[in-house]
């Protein structure tokens, strides 16, 4: 009889519900009819209304001690334990009610169903842990949550922000998020993109709050109102940094195992020098996943070498292929590149050791040369500044620029082999900078006139400030110089062609 | 007076012993100077030659005795008054006042003291209000001294009685007078009554007198003082009024010889005139200035023209400088084609101007010269004596269309209005040609040109004609504005379909224009050289421009020196050239024509400075790889083209049939292919062409190149695509194998040229810097010198010194004193013990002495008592 009112049901016979049920125990079984009332299809009222009266029910029972924690319906003996038993299992229910709720039409609804959600974890975890003596939190209620949100096809971005907006921001909140993750990313096989988008999208903003001492980790969501209970469970994992790298650290990896996108690694490597190495606490974990992504080629295995480097420079990484990799990554292509100033400004850095074995640097030098034969002003201006400054590090490859053995025979060919991988086996040391000579010539005043240096000097010079330079940038330098004269031709020109020095009556018709 | 003798016997003996004392104290320092055991010398470890020593001998003795006494007088002094602390304080009136002299004080002092013993004594005196009085006036009036005047006249003799009167009258007179006045009765009979009235009234007289003398000295001097402002005029030095100067002026004004004379000095001398050169002079001068103008261009050519010679300046020069490495600095010579017309300015000119002008005729004739061997002669009206048939003539040649500009240095306006008027007359006379202003903007301009009956040169002719800015003062600007019109209309023409008849009759007046005025002419150049840049690279994918931003680069290569190695222009318009071929899209067969055409226009710029653009070799590079067919093969297509060709162009150029074009139909039709009304046929000729261009401007760049020390690394890849491109075409078409073939063997034969490891070059050793003789002619030579150069660390240095030294003479006096201190309580303490001692001697004495006695009586006692 009750059942086939359900539909019928009105938001204020809902709150007589709750009255009734608050009332009398034995009015309980009013609860199930509220919360079938939670249902993605039903009107976005009366679901706000059935969810805040379900609530309101489940605080008072909680109160009231009704509600059984661990639940085991074997060991129920008495009408009580019983009777506690269902109201869990009703709370469960409420609680999938609430997950699936996260999909419906109403804005409010769904940000209310996820408010509720926290609060029923909190006042969950809070009793839990008064009764307990270690802290004990419901965390598949958390894990719940957390595969709701990410692993759904539907698009949950608004919820996902309000997560990381009102609950990011407690220490106790974001451990067991990520003790989550790490779980359901190492469970599942098949994501879709939109899932590892949003798994992103959690694991930037986690890393964005990741705390960098103890007292950061200190506010805790579950036990913010009793300051005596959160102060005996201060010693737990969630509120201790360590933990939350490691978890943290666990986290990222198995997301990284993922197969993922150009653009999503990418996402990744733009943070993880800055963000994602300091927070993990074994940082050489990433050299794998560095590797991997370093074979993909073009911009990510630049950011790749990247990381690389920054693990071998800080972290005691061994990756002897590390200069061969990038010896492999100049080529033309990199002039027409959107990253072509931050490649520019990576080799510098990679290059300014002035350990790097002579034999190495030589190739570098010698690549950078050839390359510089077809590049625009602007990268040659960089490239020839940076072998300058390759030049004053190393005065043992030296002889490439300014040779002083005047017994050097005459060769015809370059000994430089550039099709070679290997910087070791091209035979760059035996050669010499013929294409800085050629650069003399270049059109570009700027150029010629850097190319033309008449000795290294020592001081070097910083290539940082033209690294973004391009075409305009030289043809406004130009354009903006003050001349002192303009030279004309002294032959007064006739005719449009036909004149001296040119070509196009050579080359063309219909003139 | 036997006291005083006795005190004066004191004060003898007094002296005397003094003087003893005096002696003896002398004599005493002789004996201890004479003494040698007084004597402390001072040894000196060299001994200099005419240096005066002070310190070579001290009297340690009497020194010490000094220093004894001194303390003795000071530091005992203060030791015995220790530990009194009276004072007398000072509380005189005004004693820290600052601002009262003593006098002032010492008055305020007296007149307080004054006051109050006043004060005591007031109370007994009664009469307190009582005021002295002499003749019936108060002293206190009387003592002002109000009615003081003429005080010289005082003790004139005036004032005094007379001297006859003082012997008669002053103490009776003597004897012999009194004898002589004896025998006179009058006098006898005067009564001594008489005798007083008689001096009264005589001194009455006298005072009387001299006050009447007195009154007539005053009126006479004010008449002086009045009299003087009139005096004063002629005897100060002359002050010129401005009516003074005016007279002046009229008076000094040169006289009609000085002008002349003045004028004739200024006058332009007869200068001779030139000889009429013969043919073949002309042609030599003519050589050595296209050699000269060659010259020129080469120095601005190369990198270190001109500019580094300046920059570097001779900072130091040694005395041993030889003058080896003397350099003559260069004159900068005027360029040839620099043309300065500041007419405005030349025509208010005075004397000194024509002067300088005189000195100015040679190199402008010169320029003159130059410019009518390039055929823009201008004379108009340059030389006085030049008669109206010759500028007819002139103008006559204007109107037979040889362009011309009027410009030049016009120095009588009647001159140039007769210019103006004939030149008028002969327009209306002639052609009649319409009087249309110079147009306010391009759409005017366009409008005119394309309104009126002439053609575009003519009208453009006409403008320049009567706008010469040799005529109006404003025409400059307005030829300004002419090129800017000619240089936007020369671009307008060339799209959508070019019109190069109209561009090749305006190009020589661009060029002229743009050479009267270089700076502000290619301002325009540059702004619309800008401006088509900024439309061109804003996109985000850079296609290729219409014809009429590419006919910018021509033009500007017509007008300007391409070679130089830093031109205002020209480097802009290269760098624009560089980022389209390097940036554009490669998807039509226009966009390869364009391409083309853009690296033809660039290796006309830089064919001969031989410069290196990667940008052209590369984007033929592209083009030629275009051409080659079957290249499914990812390494076929070298990397540097491998980010331009794709699946969309990767064959636009490909030719499979075979075909049989003959060598001058392999020429692609530069207006067809820019016309962008109608697309281009995309037909096997066509593409044969653009390969053939292609494959020619490569040939063109590979002997261009062949200098270059990387040409092997430069066309190697060029090489292969060739190579690949050959066996192609082998099939296709035998004309365009040829030409490849031609690339190939180029390449080849300029390859693996022996070269040499680079350097820096071998550099002269640097000669040590030699340095002229430092002579400091102050101070003494033998002194020690300080090696600090800084003044101020030196002074720092001597005042650190001489503390250190002060500090140890302070200490060392201490110590004296502290030792006479203690000295001192030593023999006080001694007095004191020795006091004690005789004190308690005394009192054992008396003990004993009683004791003595006691015994005494004892014995007596006890000798009574037995």
């Amino acid at each position: 009889h009750q059942k086939h009112n359900v539909s019928g049901m009105k938001a204020k016979s809902i709150s007589s519900l709750v009255e009734g049920v608050i009332a009398k125990r034995k009015n309980a079984n009013d609860l199930v009819l509220i919360i079938e009332n939670i249902t993605v299809t039903s009107k976005a009222s009366l679901v706000l209304e059935a969810i805040s009266g379900a609530h309101e029910i489940f605080v008072h029972l909680f109160e009231s001690d009704n509600v059984s924690l661990q639940p085991d319906s074997d060991k129920c003996v008495t009408t009580t334990e019983k009777y506690k038993a269902w109201t869990n299992e009703q709370y469960h229910s409420y609680f999938d009610c609430l997950l699936a709720c996260f999909a419906h039409g109403d804005q409010s609804v769904r940000k209310s169903a996820l408010e509720t959600c926290a609060k029923i974890i909190q006042c969950y975890g809070y009793y839990c842990c008064t009764s307990a003596i270690r802290l004990s939190v419901p965390e598949e209620l958390v894990k719940k949550v957390t595969k709701c949100l990410l692993l759904q096809n539907e698009c949950f971005d608004e919820l996902l922000q309000l997560l990381i907006r009102e609950f990011f921001k407690y220490g106790d909140i974001r451990y067991f998020v990520m003790r989550s993750l790490s779980t359901i990313l190492s469970d599942v096989y098949n994501v879709d993109d939109q899932q590892k988008n949003n798994c992103l999208v959690l694991l930037e903003s986690v890393t964005s709050l990741m705390p960098k001492e103890d007292s950061a980790c200190l506010n805790s969501y579950i036990l913010a109102y009793e300051k005596e209970i959160r102060d005996k469970f201060m010693t737990e994992p969630p509120f201790q940094i360590s933990q939350h790298r490691k978890r943290f650290g666990q986290m990222w990896l198995e997301f990284l195992k993922l197969p993922l996108s150009g653009s999503h690694v990418k996402r990744v490597l733009v943070i993880l020098h800055a963000s994602l190495v300091p927070n993990f606490s074994q940082p050489r974990l990433l050299a794998d996943f560095l590797i991997n992504t370093y074979n993909r080629g073009g911009g990510l295995s630049l950011l790749s070498l990247h990381g690389l480097f920054v693990l071998m420079h800080n972290y005691n990484l061994d990756y002897p292929d590390f200069y061969t990799n990038l010896y492999t990554l100049l080529h033309p292509r990199i002039f027409s590149t959107k990253y072509k100033a931050r490649f520019f400004h990576l080799l510098d850095l990679f290059l300014s050791s002035t350990h790097i074995p002579s034999y190495m640097v030589a190739a570098f030098v010698k690549k950078l040369s050839r390359l510089s034969l077809i590049a625009p002003p602007h990268s040659i201006n960089t490239m020839v500044n940076m072998i300058l400054n390759l030049m004053r590090r190393h005065p043992s490859i030296r002889h490439m620029i300014h040779c002083t053995d005047k017994e050097h025979a005459t060769i015809t060919t370059d000994p430089y082999i550039e099709n070679e991988k290997d910087p070791a086996l091209c035979k760059a040391a035996e050669s010499s900078l013929w294409e800085l000579h050629t650069l003399k010539h270049h059109y570009c005043p700027k150029i010629a006139k850097l190319a033309s240096a008449k000795s290294l000097g020592t001081k070097e010079t910083d290539i940082h400030e033209n690294l973004e330079d391009n075409y305009k940038d030289f043809f406004d330098e130009v354009v903006k110089k003050e001349f002192k004269e303009i030279p004309m031709n002294y032959t007064q020109p006739n005719t449009l062609f036909f004149g001296q020095e040119d070509e196009t009556m050579n080359l063309w018709t219909g003139i | 007076k036997k006291y005083s003798m006795a005190k004066q016997k004191k004060g003898l003996s007094d002296k005397v012993r003094k003087s003893k004392q005096q002696k003896k104290s002398s004599n005493t320092l002789d004996k201890v100077r004479k003494n040698p055991f007084e004597i402390k010398i001072n040894k000196q470890k060299h001994n200099i030659l005419g240096r005066k020593t002070k310190n070579d001998r001290g009297l340690p003795g009497v020194s010490r005795s000094k220093a004894n006494k001194k303390r003795k007088d000071t530091l005992l002094n203060e030791y015995k008054h220790r530990n009194k602390t009276n004072q007398i304080r000072d509380a005189r009136f005004g004693l820290n006042d600052e601002q009262m002299t003593i006098e002032e004080k010492m008055l305020q002092r007296f007149s307080m003291e004054r006051k109050k013993k006043h004060e005591k004594m007031a109370q007994f005196n009664l009469n307190d209000d009582e005021e002295l009085t002499h003749l019936g006036q108060s002293l206190s009036a009387i003592k002002q001294f109000d009615d003081f005047d003429g005080s010289d006249e005082e003790d004139g003799p005036g004032g005094t009685m007379s001297g006859e009167y003082v012997e008669n009258a002053h103490f009776g007179g003597g004897f012999f007078t009194k004898k002589s006045s004896e025998g006179n009765d009058n006098e006898l009979t005067k009564t001594r009554k008489e005798v007083i009235d008689d001096i009264i009234a005589k001194s009455k007289l006298a005072k009387f007198e001299k006050k009447a003398a007195r009154e007539k000295s005053d009126e006479l001097r004010e008449k002086l003082d009045d009299a003087w402002s009139d005096f004063q005029k002629l005897i100060q030095p002359s002050v010129r009024t401005s009516q003074d100067k005016n007279t002046a002026k009229e008076r000094s004004k040169p006289d009609e010889y000085d002008m002349a004379v003045k004028q004739m000095l200024f006058d332009r001398k007869a200068a001779p005139s030139e000889k009429m050169k013969s043919e073949a002079e002309l042609e030599e001068e003519r050589a050595a200035l296209l050699w000269k103008q060659e010259e020129e261009r080469i120095a601005r050519m190369r990198m270190d023209g001109g500019n580094e010679d300046a920059s570097r300046k001779r900072t130091h020069q040694s005395a041993d400088a030889l003058e080896e490495d003397y350099v003559v600095e260069k004159v900068n010579q005027a360029e040839p084609l620099s043309f300065n017309f500041d007419d405005e300015d030349e025509k208010s000119e005075d004397y000194v101007g024509e002067n300088e002008e005189e000195e100015e005729d040679a190199p402008e004739d010169q320029v003159e010269s130059e410019l009518g061997d390039l055929g823009i002669v201008d004379d108009g009206g340059d030389s006085d004596d030049e008669n109206d048939e010759d500028q007819s003539d002139e103008f006559s040649d204007i109107d037979s269309g040889n362009e011309e500009d009027v410009s030049s240095l016009e120095e009588q306006p009647d001159v140039v209005e007769d210019v103006v008027n004939k030149a008028e007359e002969e327009e209306d006379v002639g052609q009649n040609l319409p009087h249309f202003p110079v147009p306010a903007s391009y759409s005017e301009f366009s409008f005119l040109i394309s309104s009126s009956a002439l053609s575009a040169s003519e009208v453009v002719s006409d403008l320049r004609k009567r706008f010469a800015p040799s005529i109006g003062k404003g025409n400059k600007a307005k030829m300004i504005e002419l090129f800017a019109y000619i240089w936007q209309h020369c671009c307008m023409v060339a799209a959508p379909k070019p019109d190069f008849n109209i561009i090749n009759s305006l190009i020589s007046h661009a060029y002229e224009l743009c050479a009267l005025n270089p700076e502000n002419c290619s301002e325009c150049v540059k702004e619309r050289l800008k401006r088509s840049y900024l439309s061109c690279v804003q996109a985000s994918r850079i296609q290729l421009p219409s014809f009429e931003i590419l006919i910018q680069f021509k033009l500007i290569k017509l007008l300007y020196s391409t070679s130089d190695f830093c031109h205002p222009v020209v480097t802009p318009a290269l760098l624009f050239i560089s980022h389209l071929l390097d940036c554009c899209s490669v998807h039509t067969l226009r966009d390869v024509s364009k391409g083309l055409y853009l690296c033809t226009v660039a290796y006309e710029y830089v064919s001969f400075s031989k410069r290196y653009i990667p940008e052209c070799l590369n984007f033929l590079t592209t083009v030629l790889c275009m051409a080659v067919p079957d290249k499914q093969n990812k390494a076929d297509i070298p990397t540097i083209t491998s980010t331009r060709i794709n699946g969309k162009n990767f064959d636009i150029l490909v030719v499979k049939k075979k075909n049989k074009f003959k060598e001058n139909q392999l020429k692609p039709d530069l207006s067809v292919m820019m016309d962008e009304n109608n697309d281009i046929n995309d037909t096997a000729l066509v593409r044969c062409q653009l390969v053939a261009t292609a494959t020619r401007l490569t040939a063109l760049f590979s002997t261009l190149y062949s200098e270059v020390p990387a040409y092997d690394e430069v066309f190697t890849k060029i090489h292969s695509v060739c190579d690949k491109l050959k066996t192609s075409f082998d099939r296709s078409n035998l004309v365009l194998a040829k030409l490849v073939d031609g690339v190939l063997k180029s390449i080849e034969s300029n390859c693996q040229k022996p070269r040499t490891p680079i350097s820096f070059g071998q550099r002269k050793p640097k000669p040590l810097r030699m340095f002229d003789l430092k002579i400091d002619d102050t101070g003494d030579p033998l002194r020690k010198k300080s090696k600090q150069t800084n003044a101020l660390k030196r002074e720092r240095d001597r005042l650190l010194h001489k503390r250190k030294r002060e500090m140890k003479g302070a200490i060392r006096e201490v110590r004296k004193d502290s030792k006479f201190i203690a000295r001192h309580q030593q023999k006080e303490q001694e007095a004191m013990d020795a006091e004690r001692e005789a004190k308690v001697k005394r009192l054992y004495g008396l003990l004993s002495n009683q004791e003595g006695e006691v015994k005494n009586i004892q014995r007596k006692k006890y000798k009574l008592d037995i």
